[in-house]
C-alpha cells in the first residue's frame, strides 16, 4: 500500500469533512473500506456453557450441526455395493494417504442414481439426504417483504418478519457456524480480502449532516486498490480507494438518522461476492435488495446487505470454485443436502411462468473502517490474472452447466476440463500413485487412470469423447 | 622459535608445493577461547535453515509474554532444555502484494527470499543461505550442504534462483557418503594429505586461468561480462580447491561415526523419528569438521503429508479437512502434527549444542533459522507466520527472546540473521516486504 494514497493527497476533497456540522447543511462524504465480511447467521451458543466462542450445539441448531459427511453413507447406491463402497472409501489395496483422498473425493462425485453421472452438476439425480436446518428464531437480516407473518424470524433487536432463509437453510453447516466473523468459512473470505483478493468499499454523500440527512446517497462496488492490513488483524484507517463503476457497482438513495443508514430497497442491488478464491469474485445481484450501516463516533461502520439471492449461484458459489468434491471434504458441505435445501427454503423471486422461487432470502454482515472512496481519473478495470480470468471462464462454464440441467431437468455432462469429477489416478514410476494435481505445476490430465473401479474408465471417456465402455453402458 | 602451523606445513606433494594447515590446537586459540590467537581469527560462524511445512498452532505456540524469558508453550515444549538459545518470532506477516497467495509457496518464499514469488514452485532471488554462503560457505569442501528427511528428492528449498533447487541429499547414507565418504579425510587425523585428485584439477584451471587473461583481451564488453560471470563459477571452484588442500581448522572434539546402515526413508513420523536424528547428528558434525557452514534441512514439502500410520490423512489433509473443535478452538489432529515438526527441530538443536566448541558448543558458533509456509494451514494464511531462530551466532545473536512481529514483514529476521552474521547488509527484500529494520532487540 503505498503511503501517497494517506490523508495527505487529499487536499482536494477539501468538502470532505469528518466532523459533523449540527448547525449549518452542507455537502458531505464519509467513506469506507470493508474489512470483515460474512454471511448473517446467529447463534444461540450452548445454554449454560459460558466459554467465550463456543458454538456447538447452538439453541439454533439443537439436532446438532453438520459434521463431517460419512462418506460411505452417502456414496451408498442401488446400483453400488458395500465392497465397492469399501473399495473406494478405505482402500485396502492402497496405502499412500493421499492416494485414499482423491479416491474418496472421486467416489463422492458419482453418488447419483447412475453409475455415469457427475452428481455435483447434476445434484437433482442423487437422493436428498435431508439436510439440518435451523429452528432458532433469532435472524439478523431484513424483513424484505414488509410481511411480518413470512420469514418467522425476529431481529436480535426485535423486529418481527426477517427474512433470512438462507441461514434457514444452510444455518447448521458447522463451518458457517462461529459467533461473527470466527466462522471457518468466514475468516478463510476475510483473510483472503484483507490478503489483497478483493476490496469493497462504500461511499455515503449527501447535503445535510452526515449522521442526520433525509436525502442521502449510498455507493458500493469493488476498488483495485488493496487494503492496508494493520497489526491487529483490521484494515488501516484513512487510506484511499479508488472505485471501480462497473456491473458490481450500485448507488441507491439512503436516509440517515442518528448514525443509522438505511437505504431504499431496490429491485435491484448490485455488490461485490463473498469469497474465498478468485474466481468467486463477482456479482452479488440481490433482488429486493438493501443496506443498513450504523456509524458509530469514531467513523467505523457496521451492517447488513441483504436481499433475495438467486439459490442456484448461492449452490454455483459454493460448489464449483474449487471442486465439489473439495468443499466436502475439506469444507463438510454436504452439498447435495444443500442444493435441496435451498430449493426447499427458497422464498422469493418466483418464476414467472412456473411460480417456483428461485430466490432465497439473504443477508451478510459486514464491518468496515473508515477510508477515502474517489473517482479515479480515468477509468479503472480490477486487476485479474490472466489465471484467475481463465479460472472465472470455467466457474461460469459450470454456471451455466448447473443452471441448464437444473432448470430443464437434463443430465449434463461433465466437460473437458472441469475440476469436477475428480481427478484420476495414475501411478509413478516407482510405483506410488498420485493424482496429477500432486505433481508441481501439472493440471488435470486425462491420462490413463487406473483405480479399483470401472467408474475412472467412464471418466476417460467423456474427456476423450469416446463412446464409453460396453460394460459400463449396459449398467 | 613461535609456532606457526602454516611454516610447519609448507612442502611439496608429489613434486607440487602445498600448503597445508595446522591441526587446530588449544595453544593458537586465545584466551577466550573464541579465536585463533596467531591471527585473531574468530571460530567461524554457520548458518542453517530448518524448514517443516504447515505452520504451528498460534493457540499452542505463542508465548503469552514478549522478551526475555518467555513462558513455554505446549507446542514448543520440546525446545525446553535449548529456551535460552533459541528466539521465538510471532506475528509476523509474508506480504503477497499484487501476487497472489500461491499456496504453501508464498510464505515460504517471502521468508528465504524477502520477496513475495510471482509464480509458484519458484524463487525471485537466491534464498537466503545460498546468499550467507556466498559470504561464509567459502573456504569449506561444500559451499552448503542440503538435505530432505522424508526422502524426496525434490524437496530441497535452497536456490540459485528460479524453479532450480540445490538437490539434496535424501537418506542418512547418501548424506555420510557425501560428508564423509570419497575425498573426505579427517582433520584430526594424523595422516592427512591432500587429495591428488584435487591437485591435478588445481592445476588444470591454472591453465585455464592463464588462457583466460588471453581471452578476456579480445572480448567485447557484452562478452567480457558473459564470461566473468562464468568465471565466477571457476573461481568458486578454485576456492573450494584451495580449501581441500589445506586441513581445516577444527575446534571441535568430534568422532567421524560409522557409516549408517540402509533405512527405510519416509513421511511416517515414527521413520521420520529415526531418520531426523541421524541427519541432525551427520550434519553437526559436518560443520563441526568444517565440511560446510552452511546447511538446509527440509522435514518434508510445504503443505507437509507427514502421516502417523494407521491415520487415514496426513498432516496436510488434515489441516484442511479436521473441523476446528468448538471448545479448544483449535485442530487437535492437525495441532499434533505441528508439536512433531517442533520435536524434529529440537533433535537438531540438540545435536548441534551437543558439540563442544571453543568455549561453547558448535550451536553457540551457528545460527539456525527455522521456517515454514503457512501460519493457519487450513487458510492458507500468512499472517502471523512463525519462526524461530537457534543458537547466539557466536556472540552476535540475544537469544532466549519472544518477539511479538505486530504485523512486520518476515523479511525483518532475513535481514536481522544477515546482519547476526556480520554481513555488510542495511536492507533486503522487496515491494512491502522490503526494510531496513532489523529486530535489534536480538541483536547483540
Amino acid at each position: 500500500m503505498n503511503g501517497y494514497r494517506r490523508l495527505g493527497h487529499h487536499l482536494l476533497c477539501t468538502v470532505l469533512t469528518l466532523a459533523p456540522t449540527p448547525l449549518m447543511a452542507a455537502p458531505w462524504v464519509r467513506s469506507f473500506v470493508v474489512d470483515k465480511y460474512e454471511p448473517a447467521f446467529h447463534y444461540g451458543g450452548r445454554p449454560g456453557f459460558e466459554k467465550t466462542g463456543t458454538i456447538e450445539p447452538g439453541v439454533d441448531c439443537p439436532g446438532g450441526t453438520l459434521p463431517m459427511l460419512d462418506y460411505a453413507k452417502v456414496t451408498k447406491t442401488s446400483w453400488r455395493s458395500d465392497e465397492e463402497v469399501a473399495s473406494w472409501v478405505k482402500p485396502a489395496q492402497v496405502t499412500d494417504l493421499q492416494t485414499v483422498h482423491y479416491m474418496q473425493e472421486r467416489i463422492l462425485s458419482y453418488r447419483s442414481f447412475r453409475r455415469d453421472i457427475e452428481s455435483y452438476i447434476n445434484p437433482f439425480t442423487a437422493p436428498d439426504p435431508g439436510m439440518p436446518s435451523v429452528v432458532g428464531k433469532v435472524a439478523e437480516g431484513f424483513n424484505l417483504d414488509g410481511n411480518v407473518k413470512t420469514g418467522r424470524f425476529i431481529s436480535p433487536e426485535g423486529e418481527k418478519g426477517i427474512d433470512n432463509a438462507f441461514y434457514r437453510a444452510v444455518g447448521c453447516i458447522g463451518s458457517y457456524r462461529g459467533v461473527p466473523y470466527t466462522a471457518a468459512m468466514s475468516v478463510r473470505s476475510t483473510d483472503k480480502m484483507l490478503e489483497g483478493m478483493y476490496t469493497m468499499v462504500i461511499r455515503l454523500s449527501g447535503n445535510e449532516d452526515p449522521m442526520n440527512d433525509d436525502a442521502a446517497t449510498l455507493e458500493i462496488g469493488y476498488s483495485p486498490d488493496h487494503v492496508n492490513k494493520q497489526t491487529d488483524g483490521r484494515a488501516s484507517t484513512s487510506y484511499s480507494f479508488r472505485i471501480v463503476r462497473n456491473e458490481q457497482y450500485s448507488k441507491v438513495k439512503a436516509v440517515i438518522r442518528n448514525g443509522v443508514v438505511e437505504t431504499q430497497q431496490v429491485p435491484e442491488l448490485h455488490t461485490p461476492r463473498f469469497g474465498w478464491f478468485p474466481n468467486q469474485m463477482g456479482d452479488a445481484d440481490f433482488h429486493q435488495g438493501r443496506i443498513r450501516l450504523e456509524i458509530d463516533r469514531d467513523g467505523f461502520a457496521s451492517g447488513l446487505v441483504g436481499g433475495y439471492r438467486d439459490w442456484r449461484d448461492l449452490y454455483t458459489e459454493d460448489t464449483f470454485t474449487q471442486s465439489g468434491a473439495t468443499v466436502e471434504t475439506r469444507d463438510h458441505h454436504d452439498l447435495v443436502g444443500m442444493y435441496y435445501a435451498l430449493k426447499r427454503n427458497a422464498d422469493g423471486m418466483p418464476d414467472p411462468k412456473t411460480g417456483e422461487n428461485m430466490g432465497i432470502s439473504i443477508a451478510y454482515r459486514m464491518k468496515a473502517v473508515p477510508a477515502y472512496v474517489v473517482d479515479p481519473e480515468k477509468p479503472v478495470a480490477l486487476n485479474v490474472s490472466p489465471g484467475d480470468s481463465r479460472a472465472i471462464k470455467k466457474y461460469q462454464q459450470m454456471r451455466t452447466i448447473f443452471r441448464n440441467g437444473t432448470m430443464t431437468a437434463t443430465i449434463q455432462a461433465n466437460p473437458k476440463g472441469s475440476s469436477e469429477g475428480a481427478p484420476q489416478l495414475r501411478q509413478r514410476a516407482d510405483g506410488s500413485w498420485t493424482n496429477s494435481d500432486g505433481e508441481r505445476g501439472a493440471q488435470r490430465d486425462a491420462t490413463p487412470p487406473i483405480g479399483p473401479s470401472t467408474m475412472l474408465q467412464q471418466r476417460v471417456s467423456e474427456v476423450s469423447g469416446e463412446a464409453p465402455a460396453a460394460s459400463l453402458s449396459a449398467r | 622459535m613461535a609456532l606457526d602451523r602454516r611454516l610447519l606445513l609448507r612442502g611439496a606433494f608429489h613434486g607440487t608445493a602445498v600448503t597445508m594447515a595446522l591441526p587446530l590446537l588449544d595453544c593458537f586459540l586465545d584466551g577466550n577461547g573464541q579465536a585463533l590467537a596467531d591471527t585473531g581469527k574468530r571460530i567461524p560462524t554457520r548458518f542453517g535453515t530448518y524448514f517443516w511445512g504447515c505452520g504451528l498452532t498460534k493457540e499452542l505456540f505463542v508465548p503469552k509474554t514478549v522478551g526475555a524469558n518467555f513462558e513455554t508453550t505446549q507446542q514448543l515444549a520440546s525446545l525446553e532444555p535449548y529456551k535460552k538459545k533459541i528466539s521465538v518470532f510471532s506475528g509476523l506477516r509474508a506480504v503477497v502484494d499484487d501476487n497472489p497467495n500461491f499456496q504453501h509457496w508464498s510464505g515460504l518464499a517471502a521468508i528465504t527470499t524477502g520477496i513475495a514469488p510471482s509464480k509458484s514452485g519458484e524463487f525471485d532471488s537466491q534464498t537466503i543461505d545460498q546468499t550467507i554462503a556466498d559470504a561464509i560457505g567459502r573456504g569449506t569442501r561444500f559451499k552448503s550442504i542440503e538435505v530432505t528427511c522424508s526422502g524426496n528428492k525434490n524437496e530441497s528449498y535452497s536456490s540459485l534462483g528460479g524453479a532450480n533447487t540445490n538437490p539434496p541429499e535424501v537418506t542418512p547414507l547418501g548424506l555420510y557418503t557425501r560428508l564423509f565418504g570419497p575425498g573426505f579425510q579427517d582433520p584430526s587425523k594424523g595422516d592427512w594429505k591432500p587429495d591428488p585428485q584435487v591437485l591435478v584439477h588445481q592445476s588444470m584451471l591454472s591453465v585455464v586461468s592463464d588462457d583466460r587473461k588471453r581471452l578476456l583481451e579480445n572480448l567485447g564488453a557484452r562478452d567480457k561480462a558473459r564470461m566473468d560471470q562464468y568465471f565466477t563459477s571457476v573461481r568458486e571452484l578454485e576456492l573450494s580447491m584451495d580449501a581441500a588442500l589445506k586441513r581445516p581448522d577444527v575446534v571441535a572434539q568430534v568422532d567421524i561415526p560409522g557409516a549408517p546402515g540402509e533405512l527405510s526413508v519416509n513421511k511416517s513420523v515414527p521413520v521420520l523419528q529415526k531418520v531426523v536424528p541421524q541427519m541432525a547428528r551427520l550434519i553437526a558434525i559436518g560443520l563441526a569438521t568444517n565440511q560446510t557452514h552452511v546447511f538446509n534441512i527440509a522435514l518434508a514439502e510445504p503443505g507437509s503429508t507427514i502421516f502417523m500410520p494407521g491415520d487415514s490423512k496426513p498432516f496436510h489433509q488434515q489441516t484442511h479437512e479436521e473441523p476446528i473443535d468448538p471448545v479448544l478452538g483449535y485442530q487437535p489432529v492437525s495441532a499434533d502434527f505441528s508439536t512433531h515438526s517442533m520435536k524434529f527441530f529440537a533433535t537438531l538443536v540438540k545435536e548441534l549444542d551437543g558439540i563442544k566448541e571453543g568455549d561453547g558448543t558448535l550451536l553457540d558458533h551457528s545460527l539456525l533459522l527455522a521456517y515454514t509456509d503457512t501460519s493457519f494451514a487450513k487458510l492458507h494464511a500468512l499472517d502471523g507466520i512463525p519462526i524461530l531462530l537457534a543458537g547466539s551466532a557466536s556472540g552476535r545473536m540475544k537469544t532466549g527472546y519472544h518477539v511479538a512481529g505486530d504485523g512486520s514483514p518476515v523479511s525483518r529476521v532475513g535481514l536481522t540473521v544477515q546482519q547476526a552474521l556480520g554481513m555488510p547488509v542495511d536492507s533486503w527484500g522487496k515491494g512491502s516486504m522490503a526494510t531496513k529494520k532489523p529486530f535489534t532487540d536480538v541483536l547483540a
